[in-house]
């Protein structure tokens, strides 16, 4: 009788049920815009009460390609029937950050199959003016071979269209920052009189070390005063001597939250949005807690990524918007909607 | 099937084993039909320190919170240490009053039992993570003696309200691996607790029946409220033997912690096999099934199971 009662011992799995720390309010496909072709996911920055969504690329039914061309965004259910592109007095969308004559002339010169781009990658916005980093890269001849030559910063200033954004030049050149200098490509924002922005530059595989740097709100301009945040909260200018705030392949996006600040940060890997709460914006991060999925793409990876606090209605919504490949009518640019739950982390 | 198949053949075993090796002799912690219990009432108002917590036994439930020394060997390793005592009782006219302690303290392997040889050279016999859990609590117990014994000659009614709490671990690696991250999983945390028992002995069998409910104390559980049945039957026949089955329902309406939105849960479990009386409570002998979720760490995943277990109960019979 024991023998048989010992051999009884089995488990048949049935299923893992699991937590949620909030609802996903909607996820649209944002529908592309009369004359566009394709697009990706733009980066942003975000004014109260709206944001500005800028793609550093679309190609128009016409075939021709339009750089940095940017959209105003003031509700995410708006955008979800539709964001109208700034354009020229012909109807076409026109380029925020669009590249010299000299530099158009030398992309048609080239014969190594590389074209000079400006890769916009996220600011911070200050009393109106916008501050948009961007990626002075060669591109081409394969979709692997993107050579960072350095970063540039444009402005946009207060109360003008998004028409134009002017470029800052230091030294002669609009090259603020080497390849090898920190990183400015993931946002920012401004904490009292400096504006912080993050930057992660991959290290190793599944690995990218992300920074703060910080400048006096009143020297933006000046790419000399800008510093990494280093241990202790000191300001330092050495690179090893920069505080390592975050590891993470995806997008992040650091923005304030019910009196406290958060990476939203996005997981290529399983298309999923995560959040890190922390009590300053240059942390200490906790754990990240993930949000929900978005819609899979069928092949490669997702892009984009960035959450839009703009756009936010509600003191626990979150915005987001990446790109997804996925076949069928899931295809294009998502906006999503989430609402966290109140009490997550102890925030009340 | 299979596991069903054997299952039935271990019963089948066990009410062979019982009617064979019953001995007429009566021990004098057992019931019988005829003879009033050892916790039979009494008519002098008196006030009693340590004994039973109660008059109608939970230490024979098949909930995994029943009060007992468990040993599950299969289908995981899963050891509890667990009783309940009355530190003072009031037995007076009309009802008993029982203010009791209880503890539980339960490991549980994660994966399957694999290598039996362990349960008796130490450590769990299951591979992988052990996890976990602790429980306290105190309650307060009115057996209505009189009004149940008004109604029938050998039945017995309870009523018991308490505060329990319950929380959930699990051993790390001590040799530098990675933590699991925890998160996400449920806390039983805090509850006030109610249950209503009844029991009765129809012929040679003993009935009891339990109707039970916890309600969790706002933002300190992930859970609202759990309603439970708790059903037990044995045939008392044999002084010194008695077959018995138990079974076992509750279901956990999940609630918001701490920002997080935790899902409903259920178990149903069931045991049958035999119980050897003695003076101090039962030894039981028991196949065991159920279908639901885990407890402790493991409390989102939902299975079903066939197993086997030895349980130390230490109860009065009714």
């Amino acid at each position: 009788m024991l023998l048989a009662g010992l051999a009884a011992g089995c488990i048949d799995p049935l299923g893992q049920a699991e937590t949620r720390v909030g609802e996903v309010l909607g996820d649209c496909v944002v529908p592309v815009p009369p004359g566009v072709s394709s697009w990706s996911a733009p980066v942003s920055l975000e004014y109260p009460g709206h944001s500005l969504w800028i793609w550093d690329s679309v190609t128009l039914d016409d075939g021709r390609v339009v750089t940095n061309v940017a959209a105003e965004v003031s509700r995410a259910a708006s955008a979800c029937d539709g964001v109208v592109l700034a354009s020229d007095p012909a109807g076409d969308p026109r380029s925020l950050l669009p590249l010299t004559e000299e530099e158009q002339r030398e992309n048609a010169e080239r014969g190594d199959g590389r074209t000079l781009a400006l890769l916009p990658s996220g600011g911070f916005t200050h009393e109106g003016a916008g501050y948009l980093y961007y990626e002075r890269t060669l591109l081409g001849p394969g979709i692997f071979d993107s050579e960072l030559l350095g970063t540039g910063l444009c402005v946009l200033e207060p109360g003008v269209e998004p028409s134009s954004c002017r470029r800052v030049v230091a030294g002669g050149s609009d090259i603020l920052f080497s390849p090898a200098a920190r990183p400015l490509n993931q946002g920012g924002l401004v904490d009292g009189e400096r504006a912080l922005i993050f930057g992660c530059r991959r290290a190793a595989y599944l690995s990218a070390p992300c920074t703060v740097t910080g400048v006096p709100l009143g020297a933006v301009e000046d790419p000399h005063l800008y510093a990494y945040l280093g241990g202790n909260d000191h300001w330092v200018l050495e690179p090893e001597n920069a505080a390592i705030v975050l590891d993470w392949t995806g997008a992040i996006t650091l923005s304030p939250f019910r009196g406290r600040f958060i990476v939203t940060l996005f997981d290529v890997f399983e298309t999923r949005f995560d959040l890190a709460f922390a009590d300053r914006p240059t942390g200490e991060f906790g754990q990240p807690i993930a949000l929900f999925h978005g819609l899979a793409p069928s092949s490669f990876f997702p892009s984009g990524g960035r959450e839009h606090s703009g756009l936010r209605e509600g003191s626990d919504d979150l915005h987001v918007t990446y790109f997804t490949n996925h076949e069928g009518q899931g295809f294009g640019l998502h906006l999503a909607s989430f609402r966290v739950n109140p009490g997550l982390e102890g925030l009340e | 099937m299979k596991c069903a198949l054997l299952v039935l053949t271990a019963a089948a075993g066990v009410v062979h084993a019982s009617l064979v090796s019953a001995t007429p002799e009566p021990s004098r912690g057992a019931a019988s039909p005829e003879a009033p219990p050892a916790s039979a009432v009494s008519e002098t108002p008196r006030v009693e320190l340590l004994g039973y917590a109660r008059r109608i036994p939970f230490a024979w439930s098949a909930s995994r919170d029943a009060p007992a020394f468990n040993l599950m060997i299969f289908p995981r390793d899963s050891r509890t240490a667990a009783g309940e005592f009355s530190l003072v009782s009031f037995v007076l006219h009309e009802l008993t009053l029982r203010t009791a302690f209880s503890g539980l303290i339960e490991l549980e392997s994660e994966n399957q039992t694999e290598d039996g040889g362990r349960f008796a050279l130490g450590g769990l016999a299951g591979e992988g993570t052990i996890y976990w859990r602790g429980a306290f609590g105190l309650s307060l117990g009115a057996s209505f003696d009189r009004w149940a014994r008004a109604r029938c000659a050998r039945c017995a009614f309870e009523i018991t309200v308490g505060y329990r709490h319950e929380s959930e671990h699990y051993t790390g690696s001590n040799s530098g691996g990675i933590a699991s991250d925890m998160r996400d999983r449920p806390y039983v945390g805090n509850a006030f607790s109610t249950d209503f028992a009844f029991s009765a002995y129809v012929g040679r069998f003993l009935f009891i029946a339990r109707v039970a409910n916890r309600f969790y104390l706002p933002d300190q559980s992930s859970y609202s409220l759990a309603p439970a049945l708790d059903l037990h039957a044995r045939y008392v026949g044999f002084p010194r033997l008695h077959p018995f089955i138990s079974g076992y329902a509750e279901y956990q309406f999940g609630t918001l912690l701490v920002g997080r939105d935790f899902p409903d849960s259920y178990l149903l479990r069931a045991l049958g096999g035999i119980a050897l009386p003695s003076l101090l409570g039962d030894l039981m002998l028991f196949g065991s099934g159920d279908v639901g979720y885990r407890k402790g760490l493991n409390a989102l995943t939902k299975e079903a199971t066939l197993g086997f277990g030895v349980r130390l109960a230490i109860a009065a019979h009714p």
